[in-house]
């Protein structure tokens, strides 16, 4: 699904009423609790007026249901294959498809354990939180589309993943961003290239209350 | 302490002196021709009185020996006729034998006077004395009137002492009108010399005549003219002087400080220094500084913004000069215009971290996947893809920094002389399109070089191919598969007596560009398409425009989003007579106005 250059945070006005539909059926259909429906309308990428959820006309219902269905999918085959349950649930959010790859690679190494999923911005990152609750993510900074300053500000708004660790890979130096933008406390901050023994460091760092969270809700 | 001397004492000092020199020599004068007189007098005096002394002696003596009385009075009678005499006394030894005085002899004591002046009372007593052999037997007194003598002295001391006077008040008189119109001429110096230094140029100098006030005139003028010459160069100064007295007034207040102060600040001549102050404040950018309520507070900081209403950037420099007399000082405020110089170090670093943030996205790629490669073991599609990785990453990486150092080469045009013969384009552009269409992707090519004009330019080769290739695989690159791309020539007539025009328009449907893009297109690394699906280092196009407008030509970019994309790449046509072209000379370059100066610019 391509999403790049295509977030343009939706109003009212934008929507064309066939478009709209029932919050509860929507709901169901993609599969997303109505958390997940808060925060996307937070966000800005689907509207939601009363008992009618509005999405974008760059994407259908349709697409969102197959994504969605998809991360699941390859999660519990992961499950499957491995045969043990996800240490952690890793999302990677970044443009640059060889640094994707890279990711990948690099944290299938670090512990085996770990499930990574990559997106390429900000709306799709979103739209996989619905799916799979990661518990790391991963994000660079200046992405088409969604930017990751939107997006970890709609999760802090919406609280949503609160406990969920972040962790900010960007090329831009740590002063610019300290003017730009004032991080939360729990938000970590890496520069590129990326150091990857200190990501893995970062990485094994308060795990223990999530891990035991998880296990619960399992 | 000159102050307080009075003014004009000059001629009163010269004055006194003349007097007192005057009066003295009057007074030498005076007591000497007085002295010269009665001795003269007195000698004249003295020989009467001798000649009468024989007179007597042959006389009168033998009649007062055998006194004979009758003999006596007649010789005495005869005497006392004489004019001056008025009184004869005749003794035999002491006693009186006779005694005649003329009428208006007074009665008076006898006295023996030895000088004339001495006789006071008009009347000059001498006396004969008869001796025989060394015993006196009688004397003979005599009184002459001197009247005449005195009144002739007195009236000789009177002239001169008029005459004494008269001089020296002549003298004075002259003296002052004399050194009145040296102070004058001299004084129009001093006015003339003050004005000037308030800044009036209209000045008054005595220059008429050959004397020394005049040549000193002269000088003045001179000098004059030379200080003139100086506030004409501050004058054209861009930059900001202001000049302030000793007593806090501002004495020069360039044109340029003016223009900046604006329409807050009319006339400052002569103001009080709390009037600048006041202007200068009131187009300060208070934004940025709070609290900056004074100048001095301002001197602190070492540059200030202003906003005028343009955004200038300043820079006050500030230089005490003491007075000849080290008592007072004066000052000079010195106000640079570093917008310039600011704005364009702020570009160069902008550019650096720009590049810099470019240049380590790929690299993030090479040292991850290397690292990876070096620690772990991975079958071989995994180890080939990675592989394959870091090669097109540095590839990307080694393509940013050529184009990189073309730029700032053709920036520092360290890359010397255009190497440039008059042609027409066509052959370039001929293999130009044999290469790109001889690339990966396919696309439609329309070239026609039959169907177009050729007129003759100068151009270097090289260069204009590098650029004709960058805006042809762009066209390429965004582009879909079997996408079309034409090229082909316009031409413009000449406006306004310069050259006719020659376009080489390259037209592509690919995915184009939107006007924010578009805004945007030409600068430095701007990729409009950042996802990475595109290969590129977004310096294509910017070379492109370094390289045409070294050819003194220009690029014109048009696009519609989805429809896509057209590039004029406009060029100067020769002239028919020209054997060299004026581009020889690298033409004076002038950035465009968002991209940032190239590194080495001073090479």
């Amino acid at each position: 699904m391509n999403t790049e250059k295509k977030y343009t945070r939706l109003r009212e006005t934008d929507i064309h009423p066939a478009d709209l539909r029932d919050r509860q059926l929507f709901m169901q259909q993609v599969g997303i609790c109505a958390e997940t429906l808060a925060l996307w309308h937070r966000s800005g990428m689907i509207c939601v007026v009363d008992n009618a959820v509005g999405i974008s006309h760059h994407w259908s219902i349709t697409e969102l249901q197959i994504m969605v269905t998809k991360i699941r999918h390859d999660y519990r085959e992961w499950l499957r294959h491995r045969n043990r349950l996800a240490h952690r649930k890793i999302l990677v959010v970044e443009d640059d498809a060889d640094l994707r790859h890279l990711y990948e690679f690099q944290i299938q190494e670090m512990r085996e354990d770990d499930w990574v999923h990559c997106v390429s911005d900000g709306a799709e990152a979103l739209f996989s939180m619905g799916a799979v609750k990661p518990d790391i993510i991963i994000c660079d900074l200046k992405m088409p589309g969604m930017d990751g300053f939107h997006m970890l500000d709609v999760l802090a708004d919406t609280g949503y993943l609160r406990d969920c660790k972040k962790i900010i890979i960007t090329g831009m130096q740590r002063q610019v961003l300290d003017k730009r933008f004032t991080l939360p406390d729990s938000v970590s901050v890496l520069t590129k290239p990326v150091d990857f023994d200190a990501l893995h460091a970062t990485i094994n760092t308060a795990m223990a209350p999530n891990l035991l969270q998880r296990e619960k809700a399992i | 302490m000159d102050k307080h001397r009075a003014k004009g004492s000059f001629r009163f000092k010269t004055m006194g002196l003349t007097f007192l020199l005057f009066m003295a020599f009057m007074l030498v004068l005076y007591s000497s021709s007085q002295k010269i007189l009665s001795n003269s007098l007195s000698k004249q005096f003295l020989v009467q009185t001798e000649a009468l002394t024989e007179l007597i002696q042959s006389t009168l003596k033998p009649y007062v020996l055998s006194e004979n009385l009758k003999a006596i009075h007649k010789a005495a009678s005869s005497i006392l006729a004489m004019e001056q005499i008025d009184n004869v006394q005749v003794y035999s030894y002491d006693t009186p034998l006779i005694e005649l005085h003329s009428p208006r002899y007074p009665e008076r004591q006898f006295g023996t006077d030895t000088d004339l002046l001495e006789a006071e009372d008009g009347y000059f007593d001498v006396v004969y004395r008869f001796d025989i052999e060394g015993m006196e037997i009688g004397k003979v007194l005599l009184s002459f009137s001197i009247d005449e003598e005195r009144a002739l002295l007195v009236d000789a001391n009177r002239k001169l002492a008029l005459a004494a006077v008269g001089m020296t008040f002549i003298a004075m008189l002259v003296t002052w009108i004399l050194t009145g119109r040296i102070t004058h001429r001299i004084q129009l110096l001093e006015h003339a010399s003050n004005r000037f230094a308030a800044g009036f140029s209209d000045v008054e100098l005595p220059v008429e005549g050959n004397d020394e006030i005049a040549s000193t005139g002269r000088a003045f003028e001179n000098m004059m003219w030379q200080l003139q010459e100086k506030y004409e160069a501050l004058n054209l100064s861009p930059d900001g002087i202001l000049l302030l007295s000793s007593n806090k007034r501002i004495a020069y207040i360039n044109p340029a400080l003016l223009n900046i102060l604006g329409h807050s600040a009319e006339n400052l001549h002569g103001k009080a220094f709390s009037e600048f102050e006041k202007a200068l404040m009131s187009i300060l950018d208070k934004r940025v500084h709070q609290g900056v309520k004074t100048v001095d507070a301002l001197m602190k900081l070492r540059d200030f913004r202003v906003h005028t209403p343009e955004f200038k950037v300043l820079r006050c420099i500030h230089k005490q000069v003491d007075s000849p007399d080290g008592e007072s000082f004066s000052e000079v405020f010195y106000l640079r215009d570093i917008t310039h110089e600011s704005e364009i170090d702020r570009m160069k670093s902008e550019f650096l971290t720009t590049a810099a943030h470019e240049l380590r996205t790929p690299l993030a790629s090479v040292m991850g996947f290397s690292e990876l490669l070096m620690m772990n073991k991975y079958d071989q599609e995994k180890v080939r893809f990675m592989a394959e990785t870091i090669n097109r990453q540095s590839q990307n990486l080694k393509q940013m920094l050529d184009d990189l150092l073309d730029i700032a080469r053709i920036e520092a045009r360290s890359d010397g002389m255009l190497n440039l013969k008059k042609d027409t384009v066509r052959q370039v552009v001929d293999e130009c399109c044999e290469l790109i269409a001889a690339s990966d992707k396919q696309c439609q090519l329309v070239y026609l070089p039959d169907e177009a004009d050729w007129p003759l330019l100068w151009f270097d080769e090289n260069k204009f191919k590098q650029a004709l290739m960058n805006i042809l695989s762009n066209a390429y690159k965004y582009s879909q598969d079997e996408g079309l791309v034409v090229v082909d020539t316009v031409l413009q007539e000449a406006q306004d007596g310069e050259s006719d025009w020659f376009g080489l328009r390259i037209t592509d449907h690919g995915i184009g560009m939107t006007e924010d893009q578009l805004a945007h297109v030409g600068e430095k690394f701007y990729r409009a398409d950042n996802t990475g699906s595109i290969p590129g280092t977004g310096l294509g196009i910017a070379l492109a425009t370094e390289i045409i407008l070294l050819h003194n030509g220009h690029l014109d970019i048009t696009s519609q989003p989805g429809e896509g994309t057209q590039v004029i790449l406009w060029l100067p046509v020769a002239d028919t007579d020209q054997k060299t072209s004026s581009l020889t000379e690298i033409p004076e370059h002038t950035f465009p106005a968002d991209s940032p100066v190239s590194i080495n610019s001073n090479s």
